[in-house]
């Protein structure tokens, strides 16, 4: 069997590529607009409230709109809160905990909220034998913003896409580790050369935000070659 | 002139006030050092001359001439006027002497006043005895977190505000992933007093946890650190307020103490440490205040990041 494009890039694809928000702490996580998440802290016998809000200045007194987020408590689990991010911009997701002799911490974490991440092909062709295998897999690049590539927190993607000629969308998962895009249905024929055209329709993070389809790169084209003719007879002797 | 040395240690005519309204422990029968005084008799006539003076003897023999062997100093009422070779602050009617405790005046001693009648030149004599307070100095050493609530005025206290703990205050930038994360500092407060003295004093002193931010004196004027360590504090301040920094921590109650050095904490003119005072009073050396336990919150939150 032809060696698949795919799987020599994949080779070469070792280097884990972490996000700047996961490897150090520093600098404001990321968050897709629309994602709904629920954030915890590890439970303290030691606190008797925890009282959870988002503000927009690094001050930490100006508390955001209803318009911006929305904070759901978590039943039973006062140490968690989620949040539903509804407008870009810059967060800061507040703690505090009141210990039961009545003294308050304090802790606040940076987000960003972007609708700005995008999902593409990270290569827009690739080729195989008719092997009667109909599925295969390519790498996407999924990003941030231009600079930032999306963090392993949003993985996995929920990728929705189409093969020419079919009528109803296919969905597929992409995890962090490979970030490869599997995909079913293509069309194998072993006798003419066939060129199947898979298009990315939508795609999502973990937490149902949503990733913009990167056009001029949503479309793969995956060529599948006839296998050779043998003409003749065998002779045997 | 007829000399008429009748001793009269006056204990009914006196009249004395005491001038530092601040030194209320101080007397003027039982002056502190450094202290002010003053001491009368009452109206002695416009014309007659009042001569006073001060003796370790009670016949009034041999006045001391106070500042040259800086014992204390004599003036009038009013500030003028000053003592001659003899040791005599003399005039016409210096109904009023105030003494300036001000040196290294230890033990007994009699404010003598004599009046010569202007027409008759006929004199008489009075004294009053006064004990110096010697041998004695004591620093005292008190919380008083919460009662310094005037930002303007940092050397001013309110007592009815101080409590014994409380809370960490809630400083430092506590934003995990932006900056440099910090859980602040709290600020606590301590007063230092004197007893037994108001001269110039000095202070030495150890703290539990946390450093010295500042140290203002009872007049507002923010002291530096001495050669040698420890602060000089101007005579006319009977406090200091230490303001100490205490980091602030997780899941830990912090006993915040200020503890005087009794030997080194001392009185500048007498050199009387606190330590050496008779008696010595070491309990009041310690002043202590709690910062209350803040509850932990795990800085790694899970979800999403």
């Amino acid at each position: 069997m032809k060696i698949n494009t795919v799987y020599k890039t994949l080779m070469t694809c070792v280097i884990i590529i972490l996000s700047l928000a996961s490897a150090s702490g520093q600098g404001a996580y990321t968050v897709v607009l629309n994602s709904k998440i629920k954030y915890e802290v590890a439970a303290n016998a030691d606190v008797q409230t925890y009282e959870w809000k988002v503000y927009t200045n690094n001050l930490l007194t100006v508390e955001a709109t209803a318009l911006e987020c929305l904070l759901t408590p978590v039943s039973g689990e006062s140490n968690a809160i989620s949040v539903e991010w509804l407008q870009d911009g810059e967060y800061y997701l507040t703690l505090y905990a009141i210990g039961n002799n009545g003294c308050t911490n304090k802790k606040a974490w940076k987000y960003t909220v972007g609708s700005t991440p995008t999902i593409a092909f990270e290569q827009l062709a690739s080729e195989d034998c008719s092997d009667d295998d109909n599925s295969f897999a390519t790498l996407i690049v999924a990003k941030f913003d231009t600079d930032t590539d999306l963090s392993e927190t949003h993985y996995p993607l929920t990728v929705t896409y189409r093969i020419t000629g079919e009528t109803e969308d296919r969905t597929a998962t992409v995890n962090f580790a490979d970030k490869l895009f599997p995909i079913e249905g293509i069309i194998e024929d072993i006798n003419n050369e066939t060129i199947n055209q898979i298009r990315i329709i939508s795609a999502s993070n973990k937490y149902g935000g949503n990733i913009n389809v990167l056009t001029g790169q949503d479309i793969h084209t995956r060529t599948i070659f006839k296998k050779p003719v043998i003409n003749g007879t065998i002779t045997v002797n | 002139m007829k000399n008429i040395y009748k001793l009269l240690i006056a204990m009914v005519v006196l009249v004395s006030s005491v001038e530092l309204a601040k030194a209320q422990v101080t007397s003027f029968s039982n002056p502190w050092p450094g202290s002010t005084h003053t001491y009368s008799f009452g109206d002695n006539g416009d014309t007659n001359t009042t001569e006073w003076f001060i003796s370790q003897n009670a016949d009034g023999s041999n006045p001391i001439v106070g500042d040259v062997g800086n014992h204390f100093t004599l003036v009038a009422e009013d500030g003028t006027g000053s003592v001659g070779a003899d040791g005599v602050l003399s005039g016409t009617k210096i109904n009023t002497l105030r003494v300036n405790w001000d040196g290294t005046a230890a033990g007994s001693y009699y404010v003598f006043l004599q009046v010569i009648d202007a027409g008759t030149d006929c004199s008489n004599l009075k004294g009053y005895k006064v004990d110096v307070v010697t041998g004695r100095f004591n620093a005292i050493a008190e919380n008083v977190t919460g009662g310094t609530t005037d930002v303007d005025n940092p050397q001013f206290v309110d007592d009815s505000k101080i409590v014994v703990d409380g809370c960490s205050d809630e400083t430092g930038n506590r934003i995990v992933n932006e900056g440099t994360f910090s859980l602040g500092t709290s600020e606590v407060a301590f007063r230092v007093k004197r007893q037994y003295s108001l001269n110039k004093w000095h202070i030495d002193y150890g703290l539990s946890v946390g450093s010295t931010s500042k140290v203002i004196a009872e007049d507002g004027s923010t002291l530096n650190v001495a050669t040698g360590g420890g602060y000089d504090i101007p005579a006319v301040n009977d406090y200091v307020i230490v303001y100490v920094t205490v980091p602030n921590a997780e899941a830990t109650s912090q006993a915040v103490m200020l503890t005087l050095d009794g030997t080194t904490t001392i009185d500048m003119t007498t050199t009387k440490s606190d330590a050496a005072s008779l008696p010595a009073n070491p309990s009041d050396n310690v002043g202590t205040y709690t910062i209350k336990s803040m509850p932990t919150i795990s800085s790694t939150m899970t979800g999403g990041n």
